[in-house]
């Protein structure tokens, strides 16, 4: 046993010092706008505030000009596109004419600077909100009982989305719709929101799953609350779209393992759906612990699971190619119908765990998740966990190793003495044994 | 502990043999059935009678968990008034416990206090459940406390049947097997239970185990009170009469014995307590899968025990196998901590080293304390351990809330830790002082054999 924590121990040890040695933490200087360049377009920007049809963008910039620029935007369907230029500073511009046009191509683009790359362009959109009557209480969208008529789709297209305001320079918001997705007269206080926060340097998000943050991310909460539900038995899934400006023919959704849930108690796993897995440089990322809470509170009792399922070629599907190209995607991307340098797949992720009392338990469902340049960040065991496991562990060990010496120094020390004393015993005993 | 008339009334069994019977049996009584010295009478019925004495405080004790949804529907409690219930049974005992086996050895004797204890158990079963039915919950909560000042304290009385029946050779297997055979039995009535929609009927059924038990703790003394007038056992005369505070000359070892049956139980009922959602969670079985994971435990302590009791009841050297026990259960907390290997291999392992355990630490109390402190030695120790997992269960949820998984594995580890640490003081306590408890039992019957030598050379004096 003291071999195994030994080396426990020092495989802990190594890991963190590794760990300090090769990560070289990047942080970033984070500016936000909202409703970009809207004073130079004020009749197409009023019309667009008018639809909800927000617009944020967000620099991420460091000294050396490795930037990472992100557009968050409810025009169409919640949309995030996420570009990674070097070699110059630059800003994205945005042309509020061609935005609320039919062809957002080129709607979005970055102001020219001397030696300006653009090394990779990733997006991640969520073009549906499933609901399904799920009798089986199997949580899963594949459970052959379901019937046609148990499901509900409703495209984010159909949503209406609350404007923003004007002006703030919060690295915080939320695209937030209230109505529209249900029936008037099952209206209540109903809402569906997108929360996103713009992270600039590492940490952990203070809810849980309490997802890493890394300068490279922004943070997602997605909440639908207070919904009355079509069924009683109703669970709710999303469907997403992640889009790559890469030559890979897959994505890949990877499911990691970790001992460790001190950040996130009770969940072991971590989803990473890759955009580009064999590459680290023009690779992004959409990060998730297979979690998502039934109660605003988030505690290991409201927790439920997080299912996700098959990637599928979103090429195949004309009303979720013809969503995203009529997004901010199609604005940064261009024609994604025939671009070959551009991969768009989709999967679905579904809430919910067998017996978990369903939606309707407490109308409230929360699922967090990271979307992210280059390669998602990976659970490490805390410093905390290794010291009160060397604590724990090797106190008692160096005790009983010393115990164990102490005692048997002094057995060796004092063997004749007990000899005499028992072989005395003996002698006396003996005879009345016999 | 060297002094020889203690050791003469720990050693020499209270039935040591059929010869020590002055009255002739006749008709039923002479037969096997009947009679008290033969193996049937005394594993067949009275071990069976021990074992079920407390089967209705066992099987009401948990009724709150089995009916948990039910009961924070129909009476529209929060989970912090449900936990009440427990807390309502939990902290009467610390004190009870030392109170009950006091009370057992001294002032009721077994077989009064069994009865007495039974009907506690029962009057507080009732309660709980007219509370239940009226849906009163103050009502309810002083139904668990009634119930609580009886259920602890039968569990003394109960082991001191045990140990007043199987004192000697028998002694592991009888006290282990009614310490862990009661939970697989009431874990496979709990399921046809379930379906209970009443709570105050499922909770009159609780109540109807209990009378159960009360008329078997009433038959049982009978059978004991015959045999002690058949075969002239001891009774514990008034000479020999302690104060309750002699517990402070129970000694170094027993204390030593007592930390590491707070240390070690701690650590793995209250993990078997969270392991249902840890086993889902992190090694993604289904909820049915993980129960089954979860009771390993229990299921292979109730058939290893018997079987780790006689063979360890053979082997002597009990520091050895408890320090055993301990370092392989917490090598099984480590695998399911650090690896993602199959927990089922784990949890079988863990179940046997408990057994283990459990099967080399309780009779070591039996070694060391005279068989007439023996009632107070056991209360103290069940004392210590019932206030240990109110603690501990408590700050495991915490923990596990706060922490996570991890976390709480560290520190039931620790508890471990502690428990390996007091086994360790214990071996090195006992090699100074003569190794009478690691003894092998061949030397340990030895020893015996001169004892009654003594006793012989006595009674001719």
């Amino acid at each position: 046993m003291a071999e195994t924590s030994a080396l426990k121990l020092l495989q802990a040890c190594t890991t963190v010092l590794l760990l300090l040695s090769s990560s070289e933490a990047i942080n970033r200087k984070i500016a936000t706008v909202f409703w970009p360049n809207c004073n130079d377009f004020q009749n197409s920007c009023q019309i667009a505030r008018s639809l909800g049809n927000n617009v944020v963008y967000t620099k991420a910039s460091t000294t050396k000009h490795d930037n990472l620029y992100y557009v968050f935007s409810t025009i169409g369907i919640p949309t995030i596109v996420l570009a990674r230029a070097t070699g110059a500073d630059s800003d994205l511009m945005f042309n509020w004419d061609k935005l609320m046009s039919n062809k957002l191509e080129n709607s979005i683009y970055f102001k020219k600077a001397e030696g300006l790359k653009v090394d990779y362009i990733f997006a991640v959109a969520f073009t549906r909100l499933i609901e399904f009557n799920d009798i089986p209480d199997s949580a899963s969208l594949n459970d052959k009982k379901l019937k046609p008529e148990d499901w509900v789709f409703r495209n984010f297209t159909d949503f209406f989305w609350d404007t923003l305001p004007l002006k703030s320079n919060e690295n915080k918001f939320v695209f937030n719709t209230t109505s529209d997705f249900f029936l008037p007269e099952e209206s209540n206080n109903g809402s569906l929101s997108f929360s996103f926060q713009v992270c600039g340097s590492g940490g952990r998000a203070s809810e849980l799953p309490a997802l890493e943050k890394t300068a490279n991310l922004t943070q997602l909460d997605f909440v639908l609350a207070n919904y009355t539900p079509t069924f009683s038995k109703s669970r709710f899934a999303l469907e997403a779209v992640l889009v790559s400006l890469s030559n890979n023919k897959k994505m890949a959704i990877d499911e990691t393992q970790s001992i460790d849930d001190e950040y996130s108690p009770g969940v072991f796993r971590i989803n990473n759906l890759l955009s580009n897995p064999s590459h680290q440089m023009t690779a992004g990322f959409l990060q998730w612990k297979p979690v998502s809470y039934l109660s605003n509170d988030r505690g290991r009792k409201s927790a439920t699971k997080v299912k996700h399922y098959e990637i599928v070629d979103t090429r195949d599907r004309d009303l979720a190619m013809s969503q995203v190209q009529s997004s901010v995607v199609g604005a940064l991307f261009g024609d994604i119908w025939n671009r070959t340098d551009v991969i768009i797949k989709s999967t679905n992720i579904s809430f919910g765990l067998n017996g978990d009392g369903f939606y309707l338990k407490n109308n409230y469902t929360v699922w967090s998740s990271s979307v992210g340049y280059g390669q998602p960040p990976e659970d490490e065991i805390s410093t905390t966990v290794i010291v009160i496991i060397a604590a724990g562990l090797g106190i008692p060990v160096i005790l009983i190793i010393f115990g164990g010496i102490f005692t048997v120094v002094r057995r060796l020390r004092s063997r004749s003495g007990y000899q005499a004393i028992s072989s005395d015993s003996l002698s006396r005993n003996n005879p009345q044994v016999n | 502990m060297g002094e020889k008339d203690k050791e003469e009334s720990e050693n020499s069994p209270l039935l040591s043999s059929g010869s020590s019977m002055d009255i002739e049996l006749t008709g039923c009584g002479a037969t096997p059935f009947c009679n008290p010295t033969s193996f049937v009478h005394r594993y067949l019925i009275v071990l069976v009678l021990i074992c079920f004495l407390s089967f209705g405080s066992y099987f009401c004790y948990d009724n709150p968990a089995a009916l948990q949804d039910t009961m924070i529907d129909d009476l529209d409690i929060n989970e912090g008034k449900f936990m009440a219930f427990y807390s309502f049974y939990s902290w009467p005992n610390v004190v009870l416990c030392m109170f009950g086996g006091y009370l057992i050895d001294r002032v009721f004797g077994v077989r009064l206090g069994a009865i007495i204890f039974s009907i506690f158990v029962t009057c507080g079963q009732v309660v709980f459940a007219v509370g239940a039915l009226v849906n009163s919950y103050p009502l309810m909560c002083f139904g668990r406390f009634v119930f609580g000042i009886g259920g602890e304290s039968l569990a003394v009385a109960q082991n001191t049947f045990a140990v007043k029946w199987f004192q000697g050779k028998a002694l592991n297997m009888g006290s282990t097997v009614n310490m862990n055979v009661m939970q697989p039995i009431y874990d496979y009535i709990d399921k046809s239970t379930h379906g209970y929609k009443c709570l105050g009927i499922a909770l009159f059924v609780g109540a109807f185990m209990c009378i159960f038990s009360l008329l078997l703790g009433f038959i049982l003394a009978v059978l004991d009170k015959r045999a002690d007038r058949l075969l002239k056992r001891k009774n514990i005369s008034a000479e020999e009469m302690i104060r309750f505070r002699d517990i402070l000359t129970f000694g170094f070892p027993f204390w030593l014995i007592s930390v590491i049956c707070v240390a070690y139980y701690v650590a793995v009922f209250p993990f078997i307590g969270l392991g249902l959602v840890f086993f889902e969670m992190k090694f993604g079985m289904s909820p049915t899968s993980a129960n089954a994971v979860n009771s390993l435990v229990y299921i292979v302590s109730a058939v290893a025990s018997p079987v780790f009791g006689f063979l360890i009841d053979r082997s002597g050297k009990n520091v050895f196998w408890v320090l055993l026990g301990i370092v392989v259960t917490l090598a099984c907390h480590m695998v399911l901590s650090f690896t993602f290997l199959n927990p089922y291999i784990a949890m079988v392992i863990m179940g046997l080293s408990y057994s283990v355990l459990a099967s080399a630490l309780w009779p070591m109390v039996a070694l060391i304390i005279p068989a007439h402190q023996l009632g107070t030695a056991y209360g103290i120790m069940q004392a210590i351990q019932n206030l240990g997992l109110a603690v501990i269960s408590l700050t495991a949820g915490i923990i596990v809330d706060q922490n996570g998984y991890l976390i709480l594995e560290v520190f039931f580890m620790a508890w471990l830790c502690l428990a390996l640490i007091a086994g360790v003081l214990l071996y090195l306590w006992d090699a100074s002082n003569g190794g009478k408890l690691n003894l092998s039992a061949r030397v340990r019957h030895l020893q015996e054999a001169k004892l009654n030598a003594d006793d012989t050379d006595k009674a001719v004096q």
